[in-house]
């Protein structure tokens, strides 16, 4: 009946494996150090966007300009937008992608990795590439994070902010796209002896949907892009009425890119509250395979409904699009249900990763319902372009994103350094962050249908605008005030943090069966992986619904298959190798040695 | 704090001083028919999300207090429930129907023309103000010096004719609950309804346009049909 200790079955790492100097993080292939890379920088320019937001909400307090002009104002959204989107939430997806896949699967890294370095450095670069615009004369980009054509033609943005922007998103999306690669090609060719595909952990099936998106997306995007630059400097006419071209038709292009994007960005942070659930209520996630066909139809849906972001450009047929729209609702709600269904008849606790997860259902399901009303072309010809959709989005981009983004961070860090972070920190960060962001994004609907429209500097006092603004600028400052929580958090953590151990939150998949932080190839063994959650399996062993007694014919049945199926990892009945100290081990101990000696 | 929930009160309440919001969540006096008939479809999209939010938030509540960890035993292990799982696919899918056919009557209501309009207005979009010209009749005024004025009779079909001189705009009369952008090279057009309501309302560029874009409004004056008729024979 008793649980099986898994810090007893790993040897702890001599040294933290990662890269210590400079030049060993330049250089540096490791997917855990990419990983680590990736969710810093992300991190940074999620900072840099909150406070470009800063600045935005400081204006917006009060009617009247105050502190910046609206030639700022307009670089200020541009940059929010485009750093948000593109250089943090989808970034910090791949980050995860990169410490974790190979971590869930088995794996000792992933499938390119110099690839995986090179997409990396050409997204850190292109970010810093699409900031320096502030420093050029005429300073950084001004049309909006979704660029429309002609205003972001030469004639309406002459400064070479744009063409700073077109080239930093041509590199990250690049980058993208190569991290894709990388990912599919890790998930389907090194999964680890007895990881079927319906067995993968929910976050990786995710992550492997997410990169077929991205591989269907990102080169749209760079396509248009290269026709913007195209038009900018060569006038090239495509985007030109009077030269036969059609300004629509980069909103087509970009939509294409730019629907499919916000599931590339929520899909990895699905993935992300899946894994954690279960872990928090000691069931196995609800609906497994119901899961896997949400994810999979939303992935598919998600290509047609691109025109639901041009209803009122009087050029698409509506009525297609907002059924198509609608239609992601339903697996959406199949997502949620399964979700909560995890928690019914669970045993649940709420440290900060679980109090994020809720934080997160709370605003997704909000903005789930704001979006249904916008894919419906009857409400979104008054909410278009207004304040409505701004709240709509920073409630399902937003909210999912950070709040989820949040739950991964205290989720995964002791595994990432081995030490824990202060749970009362996470919990103050935690209230704080929920009230702030409500307070900040709620109102701004009410603005939208009261008649204020996206992208303005400046609002008429006494219009109905004035109250919403402000309690959204103080909602911000709240928000804001959220971080210092968190900040010492990982300060404490990274000075005198408690020891992790290797399984701190007893949780479900591989990741928690090698030690914290793992070791450059991972894994010095692998417990049997006869479920989607072998680490679950591994310590709950003894008990008879799960393990060797009773109900475990079917298990044994599994373990008899595999063994037929999967011969390239011989069984060892002594559990050498492993240096097993544990009961359980000597039943379920693997062969030593590096996974990668083993894969063909 | 007090400042917090101030504005928290006057969010709640439906409109702040001066103004009135008569429709639900904000949303402004529908001026047209076709307005009254998108305010229908707002209200029972609003209803329909507020009863999945209470539902989905109550349950989240229930399931959060009732199943707290209380010893160290673990819960049955439940896979999936096969019923409940197709429950929850196919209620949705039902809602999902119903939202599509509100949606699609009321879109049919905004996209139905007619053949012999009342009135039929130009209207010229650039950065950063609006013209508005009148089919046989005056044209409007579009100077940069004021606020261009968009004069409509009560009771009448009306027919806009939208194009813009450079960049995309888009024609927003929030009481029309209705958009249409301004697309370089094309002249689109669509039809409302006036209803009885008079007065002066807001209008707005809706999509983004540079510099000038906060401020390109204009105003929405709906008068009595005799009082169009003279304003007309005015210009």
């Amino acid at each position: 009946m008793s649980e099986v200790d898994i810090d007893t079955l790993v040897s702890p790492p001599a040294r933290n494996p990662l890269p210590r100097t400079f030049l060993g993080w330049l250089t540096t292939t490791d997917h855990k150090a990419i990983g680590v890379m990736y969710a810093v920088a992300s991190f940074g320019f999620l900072l840099v966007g909150g406070a470009l937001a800063g600045m935005m909400r400081a204006e917006l307090a009060r009617p009247g300009e105050q502190f910046v002009g609206a030639a700022t104002y307009n670089q200020l959204f541009t940059i929010h937008g485009s750093a948000m989107v593109y250089l943090f939430a989808v970034p910090f997806g791949v980050a995860i992608a990169n410490y974790l896949v190979p971590l869930q699967i088995g794996a000792p890294d992933m499938a390119f990795p110099r690839l995986n370095a090179l997409s990396f450095w050409m997204y850190l670069f292109g970010g810093l590439i699409m900031l320096s615009g502030f420093i050029t004369t005429d300073g950084a980009a001004d049309f909006g994070w979704t660029a429309y054509a002609p205003l972001a033609g030469r004639a309406g943005s002459p400064g070479a902010g744009a063409d700073l922007w077109i080239i930093a998103l041509l590199l990250t999306g690049t980058a993208g796209t190569m991290s894709a690669v990388n990912t599919i090609a890790t998930i389907v060719m090194l999964r680890a002896p007895g990881m079927t595909m319906f067995r993968l952990p929910i976050l990786t099936w995710n992550l492997l949907l997410t990169a077929f998106m991205v591989l269907l997306a990102f080169p749209v995007l760079s396509a248009a892009l290269l026709m913007l630059l195209a038009s900018r400097q060569l006038d090239a006419p495509i985007f030109d009425v009077a030269g036969g071209g059609a300004p629509i038709l980069w909103q087509h292009l970009f939509w294409f890119f730019g629907h499919p994007e916000v599931y590339i960005v929520a899909l990895p942070f699905f993935g992300v509250v899946t894994e954690i659930i279960p872990v928090f209520s000691r069931r196995p996630v609800f609906g497994y395979k119901g899961l896997v066909i949400a994810t999979i139809s939303i992935s598919s849906l998600s290509t047609s409904v691109w025109a639901h972001h041009m209803f009122v450009t009087g050029d698409v047929v509506v009525e297609f699009f907002a059924i198509t729209s609608m239609l992601i609702a339903i697996p959406t709600g199949v997502k949620v249900f399964n979700w909560i269904g995890t928690m019914v008849g669970g045993s649940l606790i709420f440290p900060p990763p679980m109090l994020f997860t809720l934080g997160f259902l709370v605003t997704f399901v909000f903005g789930g319902i704001t979006g249904v009303m916008l894919a419906s072309p009857a409400l979104d010809f008054q909410a278009s372009d207004s304040y409505f959709v701004v709240g709509h989005f920073h409630y399902v981009m937003g909210g999912t994103v950070v709040f989820s983004m949040f739950a991964a961070v205290w989720f995964w860090w002791p595994k990432v350094t081995g030490r824990m972070l202060e749970d009362r920190l996470g919990r103050i960060q935690f209230w704080l962050l929920l009230v702030g962001y409500n307070a900040t994004f709620i109102g701004m609907h009410l603005l939208g249908n009261r008649g204020l429209p996206r992208r303005i500097a400046d609002y008429p006092a006494n219009a109905g605008f004035d109250d919403p603004n402000l309690l959204s600028s103080l909602g911000f400052v709240v928000m804001a005030i959220s971080f210092v929580p968190f900040a010492w958090a990982i300060v404490r953590s990274l000075r005198s943090g408690a020891s992790a151990g290797a399984d701190p939150w007893h949780g479900n998949s591989l990741e928690w069966a090698t030690s914290s932080p793992p070791p450059v190839h991972n894994f010095d063994w692998l417990p049997p992986i006869r479920s989607e959650r072998p680490v679950f399996d591994l310590r709950w062993i003894e008990h008879p619904d799960i393990g060797s007694v009773g109900e475990a014919d079917a298990w044994l049945g599994r373990q008899a298959h595999d063994e037929r199926w999967f011969p390239l990892h011989p069984w060892r009945e002594d559990g050498a190798g492993a240096e097993p100290t544990g009961s359980g081990a000597t039943k379920v101990g693997h062969r030593g040695g590096p996974a990668g000696e083993d894969e063909p | 704090m007090t400042a917090f929930a101030v504005s928290l009160g006057a969010l709640l309440r439906s409109g702040s001083a001066g103004v009135g919001w008569r429709g639900p969540v904000g949303l402004p006096e529908p001026l047209t028919h076709e307005a009254q008939d998108l305010t229908h479809a707002w209200r029972i999209f609003l209803v329909v999300g507020a009863m999945v939010a209470v539902f989905v938030y109550l349950l989240m509540a229930f399931v959060v207090i009732r199943y707290r960890r209380r010893d160290d035993r673990l819960p049955e292990q439940v896979h999936n429930r096969i019923p409940i799982e197709i429950a929850y696919t196919v209620l949705p899918a039902l809602i999902v129907v119903g939202l599509v056919i509100v949606t699609v009557r009321a879109v049919r209501d905004t996209q139905h023309t007619t053949a012999n309009p009342d009135v039929v207005v130009d209207v010229l979009g650039s950065q950063w103000t609006w013209t508005f010209g009148y089919e046989g009749g005056p044209s409007g005024d579009g100077s940069l010096s004021g606020v261009p004025e968009l004069v409509l009779p009560v009771d009448s079909t009306v027919r806009f004719n939208v194009r813009t001189g450079d960049v995309i705009h888009s024609f927003w009369v929030p009481g029309f609950l209705y958009k249409r952008d301004l697309i370089p090279g094309e002249i689109q057009s669509f039809d409302v309804t006036t209803s009885d309501v008079t007065g002066t309302f807001e209008g707005r560029c809706a999509e983004f346009c540079g510099l000038g874009h906060a401020a390109m409004h204009f105003v929405v004056r709906i008068v009595s049909q005799d009082e169009f008729a003279t304003w007309w024979e005015q210009q």
